[in-house]
């Protein structure tokens, strides 16, 4: 299944083919980005790593990182 | 997934495995902060607290959140920012926590290196550079800042500066020095700064010295602060975002070791404050503040830059 993301960080939007049944952390060990740096965004409400997803959800990854 | 105390959509799971909606998590969050407050003794009763502002999303949390817990004492808080002239950055930053300090109604004091040193850092490093002076962004950068908010802090009647550092700025820190070979500035760390008790040296406290910089950033978007992600440009020359780039990795693969990093850390730092606290300390013959030699760090960068200015330079008196 497709997800499309965004990542804040980079200010870039990808489509992202995931297994079925993945959830946010699957997303995330797929792009290589840890946990503690971004917060996941569906639907514009804050989601957990457990989350799960479905072909063509879309999700936001906000850094969590401001640079002082 | 469901909040585990209320069955609302969970934002959040910690550590231990806590599933909590946003209204708890604030509550989690919040209960940390005061556990971190009261068993630190971070903050006494009556004392004056100073918040060093950045305009970035952990010391205007930091602000928010001390600006509702002393609701009922608010003479004694206020903010301080420093504008050090990097531009497209910090003015940028600033613009934020000008807006929310008028908007609370927070007495921020606000002051810049171009008045108090007579140049912006982008001048410094400019002229760092040109003139093979080797001093580093960072070390300008955070030297005269902490000079800076140190003298005003005293002169304004505060007796504690609260910081927005999180634990993953603390662990970096901590590893950075490990790996520097710096025991002298590890003792220096913790939730309550200093080695000396010095009357000249006001204490710096770190409220948010448990959260993670992850749980900064959720707090911060649930009490309406705007995060940004305006990076500062001199952070390219960085080793800190090396080591924040390896300590998250590593999180991902043995999560809490961040949180372990400075638990250790915190068994040992009596013994590095008894080590390294016996030195007394005089006072900086320049600017007066806090120094182990006769003039202090900041006093020392201002006397190399100074000589490449034009004009009129103010020592920072
Ligand atoms: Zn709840
Ligand atoms: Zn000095």
């Amino acid at each position: 299944m497709k997800v499309k993301v965004f990542i804040q960080r980079l200010r870039e939007t990808r489509v992202v083919d995931l297994e079925e049944n993945s959830r946010i952390e699957d997303l995330l060990k797929t792009l290589r980005i840890s946990s503690s740096e971004v917060i996941p965004v569906k639907k514009g409400v804050i989601v957990t790593e457990k989350e799960p997803l479905k072909e063509g959800d879309e999700v936001k990854l906000l850094s969590v990182v401001s640079g002082g | 997934m469901a909040c585990e105390d209320c069955e609302k959509r969970a934002v959040y799971i910690s550590l231990s495995g806590r599933s909590l909606c946003s209204k708890h998590f604030k509550k989690y969050f919040e209960k940390k902060v005061i556990r971190t407050i009261k068993r630190h003794g971070l903050i006494e009763y009556g004392e004056r607290i100073l918040v060093a502002c950045s305009g970035g999303k952990d010391s205007t949390a930091l602000l928010s959140f001390l600006w509702r817990l002393m609701k009922n004492k608010r003479e004694n808080i206020a903010a301080i920012a420093v504008d050090e002239g990097i531009s497209g950055y910090r003015d940028v930053k600033l613009r934020g926590l000008v807006e929310f300090c008028e908007e609370n109604n927070i007495p921020l004091n606000k002051y810049s290196f171009k008045e108090q040193y007579g140049f912006t850092l982008d001048e410094a490093v400019k002229i760092s550079r040109e003139n093979r002076l080797k001093i580093k962004p960072c070390y300008i950068c955070g030297v005269l800042r902490r000079s800076l908010i140190n003298t005003y802090a005293r002169r304004l009647g505060f007796s504690k500066v609260a910081t927005g550092h999180n634990l993953d700025d603390e662990a970096q820190t901590i590893l950075m020095n490990y790996l520097r070979g710096n025991p002298s500035l590890l003792a220096r760390l913790g939730p309550k700064t200093g080695i000396v008790e010095d009357d000249g040296f006001v204490q710096r406290v770190k409220p948010f010295y448990f959260c993670t910089e992850k749980e900064d950033a959720i707090y911060a978007i649930l009490t309406g602060i705007e995060v940004d992600f305006v990076e500062c440009p001199y952070h390219v020359e960085n080793y800190r975002l090396e080591i924040r780039d390896f300590l998250n990795r590593l999180d991902s693969i043995i999560p809490g070791v961040k949180h372990s990093l400075v638990n250790n850390f915190l068994e040992i730092l009596p013994l590095l404050k008894r080590e390294y606290s016996a030195r007394s300390i005089g006072r900086c013959r320049v600017c007066g503040n806090p120094s182990a030699g006769e003039v202090c760090r900041a006093c020392m960068i201002v006397e190399k830059i100074n000589p490449f200015l034009g004009g009129n330079v103010n020592l920072g008196q």
